[in-house]
């Protein structure tokens, strides 16, 4: 037996040593970019390991390399996936972030789907975390007036399981109600011991799910939406990745949808499906009726 | 370990798989070819990867088997990995998956191969670089080991120079590095004189094993100023007692330029350790 073979991952004689060989570190990171979008570059690579050592550990998997093979091979990878997904999501985010967007859709968007005579209006929030996006989205609503005026379907989306289930739970600590008024604090939760409960009503307006959105069978049938909210999630991803999900919602938006992103977002640089406007407070992606057919 | 290994719950089993990898060879033996047929592909998977490290004395047929006809992916890969482990393991098996229709396959194989000695290996890997097909190139450069990459220099550092893609041509680089000689050194250095690659050579000049420091002490001897200056570079980027060091003589070195480039860069450390010895 060669030295080499004693050291190999997973060999079992002797301890695997910490961190990934860059040969290994590729593979992972390429294949989560595939499946996820999220890119971990170089100088994020002991975040990624972590990430990663987590749900190694969550498996009982000795290797990264292993590890590796398991979400390439496993006849049940999808549940690997979805757990890897729990470790890798990003859970910072609070109700009524960026508030000039929910002020863009209750006091331009909405007055002008009426006026067009529509009387139902989907909105998505894709990439929803814990939940509090689109909650806040139907606080807005609410406050509008609108749940009374249109059928509205908000639906809620995350590539996290675990995120997905915290949203169901509609459970929350004291930071993520930080940028809420008082007035709002009142109208919409009630405190339950440490925490703070949504109002029951209001959590029951959306309908949550659990979607890749680099997964066109998932995400596609939601991308149908009016008005779509990705926020704070493309900052993760490789400029390839970014491009794809562009094109998905270009492609499956009504020609008159509107796209949130994150403030430090944009994809003017990536790619020409939309177009930026300006619609209050807030900037917007229009699909752009020049840019090549999906 | 033999208990376990009729668990019911196959993660029980796979860590019992990886387990017999520490029993004796005599002990190990009917466990590991027990494992080798488990229904669950992660015990066979171990199972393979066990039998490499233990070295039964039928782990070649064992190995050569499950490289060839396990319905699993990772048990091919995890065999073919194990079998070019294998002192004196005969080359055919490999030979024949390096061109599995598998990638993976293919490039475990080839990877492997590169720690195989005999000429049947070098043809294969001989083969692999020249097939203009980055991943097949790729694999078969990070493999590279001993007299394989000694037979095989003279390619590599073709790849280093003319590889149409950055990636395999890093890893050529790599790989003639790993091999230690002071030719590749110097040629390292010599590609590092083109603005380009100067980066990528000089992190992988900065990261060579300690052992292969006294091939880049030759180039700072024996090359001309513009490599001595790649070496000074590439020495300061490194650090440590023994960089600084081959620094500290690069500074009468009789060239302005090599001596002003390791003064800058011993300027730029802590010179206590470097010297004490060169320049009391």
């Amino acid at each position: 037996v060669r030295e080499r073979n004693l050291h190999r991952p997973g060999a079992g004689l002797l301890p695997e040593p910490p961190g990934f060989s860059a040969a290994t570190f590729g593979l992972l990171r390429d294949i989560v970019a595939q499946r996820t979008g999220v890119f971990f570059d170089d100088a994020k690579r002991d975040l990624f390991a972590d990430r990663i050592s987590d749900a190694m550990a969550a498996r009982g998997v000795p290797s990264a390399l292993d590890y590796y093979y398991l979400l390439k091979y496993d006849p049940a990878a999808d549940a690997a996936w979805a757990e890897l997904a729990d470790h890798l999501a990003v859970p910072e985010t609070y109700f009524w972030r960026q508030a000039e967007q929910f002020q863009a859709l209750t006091e331009v968007l909405m007055p002008r789907y009426a006026a067009q005579g529509r009387r139902g209006v989907r909105i998505w929030s894709a990439a929803c975390c814990s939940g509090e996006e689109p909650l806040s989205i139907a606080m807005a609503l609410a406050e509008g007036g609108w749940f009374e005026r249109m059928t509205i379907d908000i639906m809620a989306s995350d590539a996290s399981p675990a995120m997905v289930a915290r949203a169901r739970g509609g459970l929350y600590g004291e930071r993520a109600l930080r940028a809420l008024s008082p007035e709002r604090r009142e109208r919409f939760f009630r405190r339950e011991g440490e925490r703070w409960r949504i109002d029951g009503g209001l959590h029951a307006r959306v309908r949550w799910s659990t979607a890749n959105l680099l997964d066109a069978a998932e995400a596609g049938p939601l991308a149908v939406a009016d008005v779509i909210f990705c926020r704070n999630v493309l900052i993760y991803f490789s400029d390839d990745a970014i491009r794809r999900v562009a094109r998905l919602f270009a492609g499956r938006m009504p020609a008159s949808g509107h796209l949130f992103l994150g403030t430090s977002e944009s994809l003017t640089r990536l790619t020409s499906d939309f177009l930026l406007q300006e619609i209050g407070a807030a900037f917007v992606y229009v699909p752009n009726p020049g840019a090549a057919p999906a | 370990v033999e208990a376990v290994l009729g668990d019911p719950v196959a993660a029980v089993r796979a860590a019992a798989a990886r387990a017999a990898a520490q029993l004796s060879p005599g002990d190990a033996a009917p466990l590991l070819r027990r494992a080798l047929a488990d229904p669950d592909l992660w015990v066979r998977y171990y199972a393979a990867r066990a039998i490499g490290s233990v070295g039964l004395p039928d782990a070649g047929d064992l190995l050569a088997a499950a490289a060839t006809s396990d319905a699993a992916v990772p048990v091919r890969i995890a065999a073919a990995q194990a079998l070019a482990g294998l002192e004196g393991g005969p080359p055919e098996t490999l030979v024949a998956l390096a061109n599995d229709e598998v990638p993976d396959v293919a490039q475990a194989a080839l990877q492997g191969l590169g720690e195989v000695e005999g000429d049947e290996a070098a043809a294969a890997l001989r083969a692999a670089l020249a097939s203009g097909d980055p991943v097949r190139q790729g694999a078969a450069l990070a493999g590279l080991d001993g007299a394989a990459l000694a037979a095989l220099e003279g390619e590599v550092e073709e790849l280093a120079r003319t590889a149409a893609e950055p990636g395999v041509r890093e890893s050529a680089v790599r790989a003639l590095l790993a091999g230690g000689s002071e030719r590749a050194m110097s040629v390292v250095c010599a590609l590092a004189g083109d603005p380009a690659r100067r980066d990528g050579c000089l992190r992988a000049l900065a990261a060579v094993p300690g052992a292969l420091l006294p091939a880049l002490a030759s180039v700072l001897r024996d090359c001309p100023e513009e490599l001595r200056l790649v070496a000074v570079d590439a020495l300061s980027r490194r650090g440590g007692d023994e960089a600084y060091r081959l620094l500290a003589r690069a500074l009468d070195d009789a060239s302005p330029a090599v001596r002003g480039a390791a003064a800058y860069a011993l300027g730029r450390a802590d010179l206590r350790a470097a010297l004490a010895d060169e320049h009391p």
